[in-house]
């Protein structure tokens, strides 16, 4: 047994040393990363609209001139959040040519003509009285935004390996006489591989737009993206890769951030189309975003600890794990588990594994069946992490949000319970060894 | 010196952080001590005396010591200290390594 778990733990941290070791996955994550308060930035644009602009449950009701500024919060919202896949592309590409040592404007630039390059550049409008659409320059909406993003991230990475790769090339550079100053002659050597890539994309682009009829940015969405968003959205796909965190932070290993690279593109697409459905009149129906993620799947820390603490301060006897209860209190409070996690520890204790890793289930699972019946709205505004409980959910979700955020607290604290009065139990067995 | 300490997003060593410094004023160090969010040490080219990791990326080690080792001692925070809070041990360990460090040069 002890061989097994031992195997076991290895063989994890491998997987996080390999997620974290690669390029790719490191280059989506710190993409995202950065990208981050622009996406928080463009839904609390639309808070604005409905506590401002709106006649009906904003301030407009009193100062009906103020409806009129909602373009504004409207544009802001579509200069972040309609258009994420381009500042994303932008993005990855930076990242690989710092991964790359290649000169990185350069390199992402390319990234973003690239994408352009493959998406359709122009839009068709269905206007009222004409039979056929009317079609113009532009750059379609299913490609600047949510939709294009993993299209995005893949140009991106094919595009910055193949100019990092050329830029490698000694032949390939254009030599200049020694009198003329380098960063010219840095400028003229970067020519052939930006043209060489672009071309590689864009006849690749084309290609397959002859061979199958659709772009590519509208295939990989329909069988890539789509699909990982329904998973991912899904009871089934979002309990099990909450709960593999869970499996990592048992190991000690912050776990939510090696499901960042998956979790990231999937929760920025669903924030920006909870928000199209709402702007376009309907119900959102994405129901894990950052904002739900922060105020409910890791509400007081991952695995609930909150939840853990209120439970022993409540039920254990022991003065170690209450020290620990005491000095993790405020910071769970926040949303901080590290103290608890580390100081009781969590970390590999076998009394508490089973609800440190079901809580991010139930957690899970309570989110989805309060989105599912109706009672609490899925969310457009995102919560930054680092407010306190209440305040998160408040935020994000309204007041059903906040009911909702304690009701999860309470059943970390039933989950836990029965195993504090365990650990109790264990506690006063050794000791009773220990006087014997 | 000048002490950095690594999380994921340099929140929860911001408290450890705290409570190294006024255990460094204590003993008279006045310690620079600072925490920093561990994506940006990939980017940045970090100038310190002592580089400390919480437990929770332990996964980063080997990666942040590959990159940092020949310049600064790059060790992993004891998880009980870190979960204790416990800014006195923690500092202590991070003058033990710079002494070690400056003897093997």
């Amino acid at each position: 047994m002890a061989k097994f778990t031992e195997k076991f733990e290895d063989g994890l941290m491998v997987v996080a040393e390999k997620v974290d070791d690669n390029k790719y996955l490191g280059a989506i994550k710190n993409a995202f990363t950065t990208f981050m308060p622009f996406i928080i930035v463009g839904s609390f644009a639309s808070l604005f609209n409905t506590l401002i602009c709106s006649t009906s449950t904003g301030l407009a009701a009193f100062i009906p001139s103020l409806a009129k500024i909602s373009p504004a919060f409207t544009a802001i919202n579509f200069a972040t959040l309609s258009i994420m896949a381009l500042p994303i592309c932008f993005l990855i590409g930076l990242e690989m040519a710092r991964r790359n040592k290649v000169p990185e404007q350069i390199c992402a630039i390319t990234a973003l003509a690239a994408y352009i390059c493959v998406v359709p550049q122009s839009v068709s409008i269905v206007v009222e009285g004409l039979e056929s659409a009317v079609s113009g320059a532009g750059l379609p909406s299913a490609a600047i935004g949510a939709q294009g993003l993993f299209i995005a991230m893949i140009i991106s990475i094919v595009v910055s390996e193949i100019f990092s790769a050329l830029m490698k090339v000694e032949k390939i550079k254009i030599k200049m006489p020694p009198s003329v100053p380098s960063a010219i002659s840095q400028s003229f050597n970067t020519l052939i591989p930006i043209l060489i890539s672009l071309v590689i994309v864009g006849v690749a682009g084309q290609l397959f737009f002859l061979a199958t009829g659709s772009y590519m940015n509208d295939w990989i969405y329909t069988v890539l993206q789509a699909p990982l968003e329904a998973i991912f959205q899904s009871p089934l796909g979002a309990i099990a890769l909450f709960m593999v965190a869970q499996v990592f932070w048992f190991l000690g290993i912050h776990g939510n951030m090696i499901i960042t690279p998956i979790r990231n593109p999937l929760i920025a697409s669903a924030i920006a189309a909870n928000i199209a459905t709402a702007a376009a009149g309907g119900i959102p129906d994405q129901p894990i975003t950052y904002g739900s993620l922060v105020s409910f799947i890791v509400v007081g820390g991952a695995g609930l600890v909150l939840s853990l603490v209120i439970a022993i301060l409540i039920f254990s006897k022991r003065d170690d794990e209450r020290a620990v209860a005491k000095l993790g209190l405020v910071p769970a409070i926040f949303g901080i588990s590290e103290p608890v996690v580390f100081g009781l520890p969590l970390v590999l204790n076998v009394t508490y594994v089973i609800p440190f890793i079901l809580s991010a289930g139930v957690a899970t699972g309570s989110l989805l069946f309060a989105t599912s019946i109706g009672f609490v709205p899925c969310n457009v505004v995102d919560v930054p992490f680092g407010f306190p409980i209440v305040v998160s959910a408040f935020i994000g979700h309204g007041w059903q949000g906040v009911v909702l955020q304690l009701i999860i607290i309470a059943l970390g604290v039933l989950l836990y319970t029965p195993f504090v009065l365990l650990s109790n139990k264990q506690f006063k067995k050794e000791q009773e060894k220990a006087n014997a | 010196m000048k002490i950095v300490l690594t999380c994921c997003i340099g929140m929860s060593t911001s408290m450890l952080a705290e409570l190294m410094s006024q255990a460094s004023n204590a003993y008279g160090f006045n310690d620079d001590i600072t925490c920093i969010d561990s994506e940006k040490l990939e980017v940045i080219d970090l100038d310190a005396d002592v580089l400390l990791l919480g437990p929770q990326i332990k996964h980063m080690h080997r990666r942040l010591y590959r990159r940092y080792h020949t310049k600064m001692p790059v060790a992993m925070i004891d998880a009980q200290d870190y979960g204790c809070m416990n800014g006195e041990n923690v500092l202590l360990f991070a003058h033990d390594l710079f002494k070690k460090h400056q003897c093997n040069r």
